[in-house]
């Protein structure tokens, strides 16, 4: 670990999914890069990227499998949903047949993805809306003026009203039956985004981390491993790899 | 261009089945810049590398006639949830010193995989008492010198050995190249007991018995195994990938191939026909395909769709039967066949995990000699290997581990008998022996061919079958290397490196993004 100091450090596969153009590629930019593009291409394939989040007690580093919502085939999700820890499943919720998509994935990853997995709910684009429906108290913060502002970034630029058409009840409620976490966010302002991720790493199951090398079980005393410990409980960091064969030699 | 449409693109390659060779060309391919369509048959991933679940294990048991058992005695039940269990039909080792090992870290693909610590290789004695039945093989002089059941001759004559094979010691070996491991170790001068020829031959993997195996075979393995120790950290010489070991290799190669956006994957994909050297349609000497190539391969699929291509690649077995293409191949000339079983059993095997350095290993190797066995008043005509993955690889829940034993030939009760014995002699932390919780036997056939060897023309890469046991085997890379060669036209450019985005660490939730 180059900072941090002693702070136990803990992989954590994400995979994001969602119908197409809900925003799961600005979320993770958002929250890698800090970052928001308009008019962002739609992801081909897929993307990986990582992020360490800071965490009082340790480190965790975010595996992110940032998936192509547009794909024809539904083949590519498997491969990345496999084995993940966590799943953000993303939603517009200015539409409300995203929010059946992504019921679809919620009941795709309990059927088929490891048992504890950790998913999160997310309704984006909270920008476009006007109001938050009832939970302003608890969303804190959130910039009104803004939000209707980038409503202008449609395709109706007249239309001053509301764009929502999924409820935070709605969602709320379906979120609360079915265990996810559940967060309305604004990947192009922020709002709630790092919220999300934190959450996630929160909810990780202890003993899940502990499998991936959490506290106390941590690589005694195998030193000069610099960088990631990647896991650590028996984790090989395989780019430490020194070259030298020190205790090779047999005889 | 659409990337989702299939017949309006003239492929650079269809890769047909998500074993590890199809897979490492599709990331290397799509690294390259190339167009590839990689097919499968199965819903799921891997082909004959998958990882399945125990409700998917029973059904693939059933599809491939394999013996699938679940002994009737949990009472409470024991076994976990279904998905749970990854259990792999790949779960073999690789070496520290693999060139694939070598290609993950330059490629930077190892960044999303994780690698565990195989930690001892053990050698059943039946001859012995019971706390001595299972012998570490020493992994150093230093270990050879504390082995208490050697006296000092031996330990002398096992370093002399040992130095001899590797290379340490003047003399020359060249005198053995026609001999086996058994005749170089039982030759006058060393003349050691059968226990040590075991311990030696278990460090070759090899399902053959110390006299079948070509000395300069062994000598290779062996000079390999102790020159792979302390490579990544002291005290091992091999690691396995968490999750099922080759299963988690193929995906993340298959993602890598993805992550480019030059590869479309379609699951549960059936080919029906197969033509070469087709002109291609008007449509794609009119667009955007101006090569200098006019013909090419045109395939058929189950779902309708007409797919072209300039490059094939694919196992034979992965090919329709019954079309003029697949038909002409040339057979296998000769197949060594082998028994198999995954076997969850509910004792951790603790005991085998321990390393010189903590925490516990993920895996362990078990050899069980020829001759060590008995069933039914015969006995093992060769030895058996339990590959041993604990809880630690994800395979499992805690307090159970996943054995996975392989023999050549032979009866395939002699794989339930080697899980009993072993787990008679490894008892856990409240001295329970543990019991199989679920076993599946199933036969595989391993072409004697060298894998290197793929039948290839110029446009028809097949490969040869290839089933992966205790080690992922260093020649697929060569093979998959050959291929890429052929159809880039360079080697150079193998897998090259790509930045992967990483952002600035972040704190908790008190960061507040503006």
């Amino acid at each position: 670990m180059s900072e941090g100091g002693p702070k136990p450090s803990s992989s954590v596969k994400l995979v994001l999914l969602g119908e197409a153009a809900v925003g799961k590629s600005s979320l993770v930019l958002r929250f890698v890069n800090d970052d928001f593009q308009e008019n962002k291409e739609p992801t081909i394939g897929a993307a990986f990227l990582t992020q360490k989040c800071n965490l009082p007690n340790r480190t965790i580093k975010f595996e992110i499998w940032d998936t192509a919502g547009q794909e024809r085939f539904a083949s590519l999700a498997p491969m990345y949903y496999r084995n993940a820890q966590s799943a953000l499943v993303v939603y517009d919720l200015t539409k409300a047949s995203s929010l059946t998509k992504a019921k679809h994935w919620v009941a795709e990853l309990q059927r088929q993805a490891s048992p504890g997995i950790v998913i999160a709910l997310v309704g984006n684009k909270l920008d476009l809306t006007t109001q938050s429906t009832g939970l302003e108290g608890s969303m804190g913060g959130l910039s009104l003026s803004a939000a209707a502002n980038s409503g202008a970034d449609g395709d109706d630029d007249e239309e001053e009203e509301d764009a929502r058409q999924v409820t935070t009840a709605e969602a709320k409620g379906y979120a609360e039956e079915e265990g996810l976490l559940f967060y309305e966010t604004s990947a192009k302002t922020g709002h709630n985004v790092s919220e999300v991720f934190t959450a996630i790493a929160n909810a990780i199951p202890e003993s899940t981390l502990k499998t991936r090398g959490g506290p106390g079980t941590g690589r005694g005393g195998a030193g000069g491993s610099s960088g990631d410990t990647f896991g650590g409980t028996g984790g090989v960091n395989l780019s430490a790899a020194g070259e030298t064969n020190k205790d090779a030699c047999a005889c | 261009m659409n990337i989702e449409s299939l017949n309006q693109t003239i492929w650079d390659a269809v890769i047909v089945g998500t074993g590890l060779r199809e897979s490492i060309l599709a990331a290397a391919l799509t690294r390259a810049g190339k167009r590839v369509l990689h097919l499968d048959r199965n819903p799921y991933y891997g082909s004959e590398y998958t990882a399945l679940s125990l409700d998917e294990l029973e059904t693939w048991a059933r599809l491939h006639q394999a013996d699938f058992h679940l002994p009737d005695l949990q009472d409470p039940p024991m076994l976990a949830k279904p998905r749970s269990y990854t259990l792999s039909l790949s779960p073999g080792l690789l070496y520290t010193t693999s060139p694939l090992l070598s290609l993950l870290v330059a490629s930077g693909i190892h960044e999303s995989l994780e690698f565990l610590r195989v930690g001892g290789w053990f050698i059943y004695r039946p001859d012995t008492g019971a706390d001595e039945t299972l012998t570490p093989v020493p992994n150093s002089r230093e270990d050879v010198f504390n082995d208490q059941s050697l006296d000092p001759r031996a330990k002398r004559l096992v370093v002399r050995a040992l130095k001899s094979i590797l290379g340490l010691e003047g003399g020359s070996v060249a005198d053995w190249t026609q001999k086996s491991l058994q005749e170089y170790l039982e030759q006058s001068s060393l003349h050691l007991p059968s226990r040590i020829i075991s311990a030696f031959a278990s460090l070759t993997l090899r399902h053959d018995r110390p006299g079948e195996i070509p000395f300069e075979e062994a000598e290779r393995d062996i000079r390999n195994h102790f020159g792979s120790i302390g490579r990544f950290g002291p005290g091992f010489a091999a690691v396995i990938g968490r999750y099922g070991s080759g299963s988690e290799l193929v995906q993340v190669f298959c993602r890598a191939a993805a992550v480019t956006g030059n590869a479309v994957y379609v699951l549960e994909s059936d080919i029906m026909n197969i033509e070469n050297n087709i002109p291609y349609p008007s449509w794609a000497v009119e667009k955007q395909f101006k090569h200098e190539d006019s013909i090419g391969i045109h395939l058929q699929l189950r779902s309708g769709d007409s797919i072209w291509a300039r490059h094939l690649i694919a196992t034979a077995d992965n090919l329709p039967g019954g079309i003029p293409i697949v038909e002409s191949l040339p057979k296998p000339l000769v197949e060594d066949r082998y028994w198999l079983s995954v076997c969850i059993v509910s004792n951790p095997l603790q005991n085998l995990l321990r390393t010189s350095e903590p925490p516990l290993a993920a895996g362990a190797v078990v050899y069980i000699p020829a001759n060590a066995l008995k069933e039914d008043s015969y006995l093992n005509t060769h030895p058996i290997y339990i590959f041993v993955h604990g809880s630690e690889t994800g395979e499992c829940p805690d307090g159970q581990s996943i054995l996975y034993v392989s023999m050549k030939g032979d009866n395939k009760r002699f794989l339930d008998t080697a899980v009993n014995s072993l787990l008679n002699k490894v008892r856990d932390n409240n001295g329970s022996t543990g019991q199989i919780l679920l076993s599946m036997k199933f036969e595989n056939t391993v072409e004697s061919r060298p894998l290197k060897e793929a039948n290839r023309d110029s446009s028809l890469h097949i490969l040869g079958k290839h089933t992966p046991l205790i080690e992922i085997p260093d020649a697929v890379l060569d093979q998959v290397i050959d291929i890429y060669g052929d159809i880039v036209g360079s080697r150079d450019t193998f897998m090259e490196k790509v930045e992967v985005e990483e952002g600035e660490p972040r704190d908790n939730k008190d960061t507040i993004f503006e």
